[in-house]
């Protein structure tokens, strides 16, 4: 449950990058995330947990999260009141197509690094939490009985979070596409909310907040967040009223 | 040196964007947050869950009456 609970993080990153960025250097971001912990683990093994300090890394991809994820939602609340025209992005919309129409065809397909930067962290900061549930808990436990085959304690908890990843990635292969029929700017919205409510969740953790039903305060992050982005929006959407009315 | 001016220039833009008082806002308040679980912990470790989203909604405020100015 612990490695699904985490998993799911990751998933919710990559969908949420994936539809505002492209699946493209999503899926990218991801897997080189997956890669490079994968060679921390094969490196590090069960010393892992004494080398790897979880709450700088936390403070240092949280942060990065926070700000992101206020951004996209300072943005979309903008762009909803009607505060920030969108004849400019698309302005630059069309610039950025003229500009890649103009370049060689290998550079049509490049990578967005936003959305590779996004994912990968999200997947590697997951995917380290995922390493220590594992060898946490099965360093704590003798032996796994599986019908009759015995596991030890780190073979089992191994087990039981591959089980994890495929449940996970056959969820995210399912909803993926329901999810990209949103408009751009609410779906912005919603990932600035998410980005804003994990970033704060993991920057707390590493400064030492002691969040009250652990990753479940996540949810309850998504709804302060949200609440406090509709209250933005209707009091940013008054003034210009205002201003028409006198 | 092209690829070290973009990959700076990609980081400006990812943490700094449009809305610089976002970064500062945000870097202030976590070290504001340490500084105080540091100094008084038996204060600080009860009410630092509900502090933090308040602050981070408080410095989304700010950053967003700027823009209305």
């Amino acid at each position: 449950m612990a490695c699904i609970v985490e998993m799911v993080e990751a998933l919710t990153i990559i969908l949420a990058v994936g539809i505002t960025r492209g699946y493209r250097s999503a899926l990218i971001g991801g897997a080189t995330g997956a890669v490079a912990l994968g060679a921390i683990i094969v490196v590090f093994g069960q010393t892992l947990t004494e080398r790897v300090d979880l709450d700088v890394l936390r403070v240092l991809i949280g942060t990065l999260l926070l700000i992101f994820g206020l951004q996209w939602l300072r943005k979309a609340i903008l762009r909803a009141a009607g505060w920030k025209s969108l004849h400019d992005e698309e302005g630059i919309y069309r610039d950025n197509v003229k500009q890649l129409s103009a370049e060689s065809p290998a550079s049509a397909g490049l990578m967005d690094w936003l959305g590779f930067t996004v994912s990968f962290k999200g997947v590697f900061l997951e995917g380290l939490e995922v390493a220590f549930i594992v060898l946490t808990f099965g360093t704590s436990i003798q032996a796994v009985q599986l019908g009759t085959i015995s596991f030890t304690g780190v073979e089992g908890a191994s087990l039981a979070a591959l089980a994890a990843l495929v449940l996970v990635a056959i969820v995210g292969g399912a909803v993926h596409k329901p999810l990209a029929l949103v408009p751009e700017n609410q779906l912005k919205f919603v990932v600035g909310i998410m980005l804003t409510a994990f970033g704060t969740f993991w920057a707390g953790e590493g400064i030492g907040v002691e969040w009250p039903g652990l990753d479940l305060a996540i949810l309850a992050l998504l709804v302060i967040y949200s609440v406090a982005a509709w209250v933005a929006l209707i009091a940013m959407k008054r003034v210009p009223q205002m201003a028409v009315a006198h | 040196m092209r690829f070290i001016k973009g990959f700076a220039a990609f980081w400006y833009d990812f943490i700094v964007g449009d809305s610089w008082e976002l970064a500062v806002g945000i870097l202030g308040l976590l070290i504001a947050l340490k500084l105080f679980d540091s100094a008084l912990p038996s204060v600080a470790d009860p009410t630092l869950y509900i502090l933090m989203p308040i602050a981070v909604v408080a410095v989304l405020g700010v950053s967003l009456a700027r823009a209305e100015r």
